[in-house]
């Protein structure tokens, strides 16, 4: 699974070019984002509006991202689809991140 | 001449995560899931995931194998595979915040209002019902 990134002031966007995060791809998805955080600036912000089905593997994937943080790099994700948004909420990992509803608004909470 | 019985609700597939997600999408793009709500569709496509991944992951432990998916009656799913039997149904709660793994049965859990796991003939035989969206919003 290929991701895009981009820097938007002091935040790194990664977002999926892809529209699932499954079973099948969790492993490259985790090691890519690895990565990405390893490069990335102290907030990432994963934008999963792409994402239209997630099971638990992938789920399992998003949740693992927190070990490759940096002392002080933050972790966000926006623009859950709707099933996606389910999966979060059944197994309670919606109090485990900061959740934005779009990824304009994580950068516009970012710059205040 | 009638046409032979058409058995489009019957899939068997080599046991493995591409091709679980193949059929997933056939099943998003074809009429077994007709007449649902969305959020039935989505439930029902995650519950089937779930099962048909811990056959892959668990059962034949990403060796070689076969699963069976097919619709039984009063709106079932049955899930056949000829893997190791299963001891018993894992009852484990949702784990908890720290957790990267786990998920998987407490989703199948919070989302069927039935499941049943049999041994027939050799087989393991897992039967889920998927609960209705009786809200309209869904899960």
């Amino acid at each position: 699974m290929e991701l895009a990134v981009r820097q938007d002031g002091a935040v790194t966007v990664v977002q999926p070019l892809a529209g699932r995060l499954d079973a099948m791809v969790a492993v490259q998805f985790k090691d890519r984002m690895k990565s990405a955080v390893e490069a990335g600036s102290s907030c990432i912000l994963l934008d999963l509006s792409p994402i239209g089905f997630l099971d638990s593997s992938g789920l399992g994937a998003v949740v693992a991202i927190r070990r490759f943080l940096r002392q002080g790099q933050r972790f966000e994700l926006a623009g859950l689809t709707p099933p996606v948004e389910r999966v979060f909420r059944l197994t309670r990992m919606d109090s485990v991140f900061t959740i934005h509803a779009e990824v304009g608004d994580a950068l516009r909470a970012a710059a205040l | 001449m009638p046409c032979a019985p058409r058995r489009s609700d019957r899939h068997i597939i080599p046991a493995d995560a591409a091709s679980v997600r193949a059929l997933l999408q056939r099943l998003e793009d074809g009429p077994a899931l007709s007449g649902l709500s969305a959020s039935e569709r989505d439930c029902t496509l995650l519950v089937l995931a779930e099962a048909m991944n811990n056959v892959v992951e668990h059962g034949y432990a990403g060796g070689p194998g076969w699963i069976g998916l097919s619709r039984g009656p009063g709106g079932t799913w049955r899930i056949v595979d000829s893997a190791t039997p299963f001891m018993e149904m894992p009852s484990a709660p949702m784990p908890d915040q720290a957790a990267e793994g786990g998920f998987g049965w407490p989703l199948i859990r919070a989302l069927s209002e039935e499941i049943r796991l049999a041994r027939k003939r050799g087989l393991n035989v897992l039967t889920v019902r998927i609960r209705p969206d009786t809200a309209g919003h869904g899960q």
